[in-house]
């Protein structure tokens, strides 16, 4: 296999890192991150306490940030990759179905992804989990509500062009039925651009989850989550700095890896960067 | 071919594919061209064989990847010393392009800019290149509408290019090219994307307008029914090399180069009896020259044994007619 | 001799429409009422510049496009007619075995993530009762009668030059074994050395096994080479229709003559014919009344604005849609002799 060039690799690396971190919690984290160490509270970076040295420090009830850290990845991963699942399977199904179906589902489908696209997220997120109640799988559920629509429309306009291939249209002609014509000549056409907005949801749901958890809508607060660090360390931005910094820094690392790897699939499935001349 | 020194002459032109980080590849070689004035020179050749970059060296117009690598190309005006385009500065090059020599594209649709009217764009070249007011230059659009056959210049020239048909968006294109009145057209496929009757209308255009305004013209085309009809002298490229070159009387009379011969035979007769097509075998090969051999030994009926051995040079085979193959070397040898 | 498929008044109308209710306020004519037979084994050509609607009609035959109007009767294995534009869906599907279509583009005529085997098996799964055994049969032989080698089913559509990948077309048009086939200006996108390999492919095919072709293109020389009997098409209708041989010998309509005229010959001449026809063909929604060609044609009169011209025969079988046919000058030679 070729070198990656340096963006992709580097999202690579730090999508790898928040992925094992997820898998060996329980054996790299130094501390059981729910553990409070009241006499140690706010601890800054490199102070030692109970059992070992708090690298990240500890917040308010003196519980590692580390630790919460490195527990947190999992809420970041299966929310995010949950969310973005969720939204691709009942989106790119219901764009397809816009696309090859008649005009009836095409506006019906269209008009309701403009109209959940039109009202912003966070907004819907709030209405949704507050009904729901906070919990990781009513994440997920809220997500999928909201985001099929993004995968709804890139298949949509994808359906339109791929519908006038001809070797699409040899199908119809070759008395191929619909939905072997969607499954095997459609959607694996499909498969590269909405890889891409794949890549591009999982960096907007760690984003959101962040926001939400932020706003104390996401994971429970038994969970440790980045969002909710973030929220929690809020009050102690003039006195404890590193309650903020450590979660802040992954959620930005995360994103960006996500979209680095996202931009450089883009890159590579485009046909015109493939070759200078055909 | 003309006792006249040539307009604008290629000499051993060689164009090489160069891309970011990768090695260069020869596109063209050792291509010679001259274009005299009033006089129309057909290149002919199927996709890949370089016909295409070869226009674009000509105007020295050549974009990364695209370089030139060997050759000279000499542009002789009246009242001026023969300049060598490829020695030029890029502000000289601007003031011959445009000014000295004019292009036209194959898709008029993506050649004109889709936000400006016609008439804007023709001026654009107008006042850059013979510094005329926007009132002269204006008006020089609309003679210059009505020189390309539009009708109704004065309303047309404030059209918009999808206002137009196809036929009418390359008489516009034909306007801005010749709007200098540059002594070399090179036309690199004008009539491909347009109908047959609209093709007949621009091909009489351009070579009543080639006559006019005395003009070399650079005929691009695949079309052997074009180059019959439109040009005095045609050369012959395959695989990056002018492999035949002859009057279009001698070139269709009395074809030379095995590939030449298999392209005629190719053809579907208009008239006369309906016999089998004689096509040439194998597959139009990728772009890009090969010096080891023949570069047409693996298509050609009649290969011998040296023609894997060597490459034949072009040579002089009857007056004003050359072409590249050994089964001619003995004849003139 | 048997028809093979008679096309009676079709119609393809795309409706025109405004506002927010999307009324439909017109419609564009890309078919209008367009009416011939094809007989066994014939090659049928369907002449015309681009916009006249050759294309969409070779589809509304074949009901990619569905018509607005008209019949399309199609000549059975079994000698039973059947009328494709009213078939319902599954008996449709079952049909289409026996028609068949080649299409223009070998760039975007095949699944570039399906190799070449995969492409051709498709139409096949669609037939009933047979097996994946004599599924891979039928792909060796397809491959084989189109001049490729076995191993070419292993491989993607991206390693076939264009002449290749238009082979591969018609080896998967042909692998249902059909009676009837459109070829869409199959060598239109082909180098001039090619076009000629696809063309000797297409009349050995025919020849073989049979078939009846329905031959699209623009391209004048191509249809002389390859047809019995070609139609002439100008915005939506037919305005010429006979024997090619003779057709291209004396056309009698003024547009057919343009064409023949407009034709650059690959052999240098003197003298060019007057090209009889002048400006571009107008819009099809600038058509109104009268005859659709008038406005290009040096020849007409009054009587072309007000009534437009109906196909008619004009004594030897060959059908005209002009008002000025018989009275025309005669054709000047196109060649210098």
């Amino acid at each position: 296999m070729r070198s990656l060039p340096a963006k992709p690799a580097f999202g690579t690396c730090i999508i790898l890192l928040v992925i094992a971190c997820a898998l060996l919690a329980p054996l790299i984290a130094p501390f059981d991150p729910n553990d409070q160490d009241i006499l140690n509270s706010l601890a800054p970076p490199f102070s030692t306490g109970d059992g070992g040295r708090h690298w990240l420090g500890t917040d308010r009830l003196g519980q590692d940030i580390l630790s919460r850290m490195i527990f947190g990845t999992r809420v970041a991963l299966t929310v995010a990759f949950g969310a973005a699942a969720a939204s691709a399977a009942i989106g790119v199904p219901l764009g397809l179905a816009a696309g090859f179906l008649g005009r009836a589902v095409e506006s019906a489908v269209l008009v309701l992804a403009d109209m959940i696209l039109s009202i912003p997220f966070i907004l819907l997120a709030l209405v949704i989990m507050s009904v729901l109640g906070a919990s990781l799988l009513n994440l997920v559920i809220c997500f999928a509500a909201v985001r099929w629509a993004q995968f709804a429309r890139v298949s949509y306009s994808l359906s339109l062009e791929l519908r006038e291939k001809d070797y699409v249209m040899a199908c119809r002609a070759g008395g191929i039925s619909l939905g072997r014509t969607l499954l095997v000549h459609v959607l694996p056409n499909m498969l590269g651009p909405i890889t891409v907005i794949l890549t591009l949801e999982l960096a907007y749901a760690i984003l959101m989850e962040s926001g939400l958890s932020f706003l104390g809508l996401g994971a429970p607060p038994e969970i440790p989550s980045w969002g909710g660090m973030l929220q929690e360390g809020r009050d102690e931005l003039d006195t404890a700095w590193w309650l903020t910094t450590s979660p802040g820094l992954a959620i930005m690392a995360t994103a960006i890896a996500c979209n680095f790897i996202g931009d450089w699939i883009r890159d590579r499935l485009d046909p015109r960067t493939q070759g200078v001349l055909r | 071919m003309s006792g006249a020194e040539p307009v604008l002459e290629m000499r051993d032109v060689g164009v090489e594919l160069a891309p970011l980080g990768g090695a260069a590849r020869r596109i063209t070689s050792d291509v010679d061209l001259a274009l005299h004035a009033g006089r129309t020179l057909a290149l002919v050749g199927e996709s890949g064989c370089g016909k295409s970059v070869t226009a674009l060296a000509a105007m020295n117009l050549l974009a990364p990847p695209l370089r030139l690598g060997t050759g000279h190309i000499l542009l002789r005006t009246p009242g001026a010393a023969p300049r060598d385009l490829t020695r030029l500065s890029p502000a000289e090059l601007r003031a011959a392009r445009g000014g000295q020599l004019g292009m036209i594209f194959q898709d008029p649709m993506t050649a004109l800019d889709p936000a400006f009217q016609v008439g804007e764009q023709i001026a654009e070249s107008l006042r850059a290149h013979l510094g005329l007011s926007r009132r002269a230059a204006h008006d020089r659009a609309v003679e210059l509408l009505q020189l390309v056959g539009i009708h109704e210049p004065e309303r047309r020239v404030r059209a918009y290019p999808f206002q137009l048909s196809g036929g009418m968006r390359q008489r516009v294109m034909i306007a801005i090219a010749v709007a200098c009145s540059p002594a070399v057209l090179i036309a690199d496929e004008p009539t491909t994307a347009l109908d047959v009757t609209v093709q007949a209308q621009i091909l009489e255009l351009l070579r009543e307008l080639g006559a006019r305004l005395g003009m070399a013209t650079l005929l691009i085309t695949h079309d052997l029914g074009v180059v019959a009809e439109n040009a005095d002298t045609v050369a012959v490229m395959y695989r990056g090399r002018i492999v035949e070159r002859a009057s279009a009387e001698a070139l269709f009379t009395a074809p030379a180069h095995p590939y030449t011969r298999g392209l005629l035979a190719s053809l579907p007769p208009l008239d006369g009896p309906r016999e089998r097509l004689r096509p040439i075998p194998g597959q139009v090969p990728p772009a890009g020259v090969a010096d080891a051999d023949c570069p047409f030994v693996a298509r050609c009926p009649e290969a011998m044994p040296r023609c894997l051995a060597a490459r034949p040079a072009l040579t002089a085979i009857a007056p004003e007619h050359e072409a590249a193959c050994f089964l001619h070397a003995t004849v003139a040898a | 001799m048997n028809t093979q498929l008679q096309v009676t008044d079709l119609r393809v109308h795309y409706p025109i429409r405004k506002g927010v209710f999307r009324r439909q306020v017109g419609a564009v004519r890309a078919v209008d009422g367009v009416s011939f037979g094809i007989a066994e084994g014939e090659t049928f050509g369907l002449v015309g510049e681009s916009g006249c609607g050759k294309s969409t009609l070779a589809r509304a035959i074949l009901r990619l496009q569905q018509p607005t109007g008209g019949t399309v009767q199609f000549r059975h294995r079994d000698g039973g007619e059947i009328d494709v534009t009213s078939l319902p869906a599954p008996a449709m599907r079952a049909l289409r075995r026996d028609i068949q279509i080649v299409f223009q583009d070998p760039y975007s005529s095949l699944n570039p993530r399906l190799s070449i085997g995969m492409t051709l098996a498709e139409p096949v799964r669609a037939i009933e009762g047979v097996g994946s055994r004599e599924r891979r049969a039928r792909v060796a032989e397809a491959l084989a009668a189109v001049g490729l080698p076995m191993e070419a089913a292993r491989r993607f559509p991206h390693e076939f030059s264009g002449g290749q990948r238009q082979r591969i077309a018609i080896a998967r048009a042909l692998i249902t074994r059909p009676r009837f086939v459109v070829l869409d200006e199959p060598v239109s996108a082909l180098d001039v050395s090619i076009r000629a390999q696809v063309l000797n492919l297409l009349v050995d095919m025919q020849r073989e096994r049979a078939l009846t072709y329905l031959f699209v293109s623009h391209d004048l020389s191509v249809v002389r080479y390859l047809c019995n009997r070609v139609a002439v098409m100008y915005l939506g209708r037919i305005v010429e229709l006979g024997e090619v041989d003779r057709m291209f010998a004396a056309p009698r309509h003024p547009y057919t003559r343009s064409l023949l005229a407009a034709i650059p010959r690959p052999q240098p001449r003197k003298i060019r014919p007057p090209l009889g026809v002048v400006g571009e063909p107008p819009g099809p929604l600038s058509v109104a009344g009268g005859c659709a060609f008038r406005s290009r044609c040096p020849h007409a009169t009054g009587h072309c604005a007000a009534e437009p011209p109906v196909l008619r025969d004009l004594g030897n079988g060959d059908l005209v849609a002009c008002h000025h046919a018989e009275t025309l000058p005669a054709t000047p030679r196109f060649v210098a002799a």
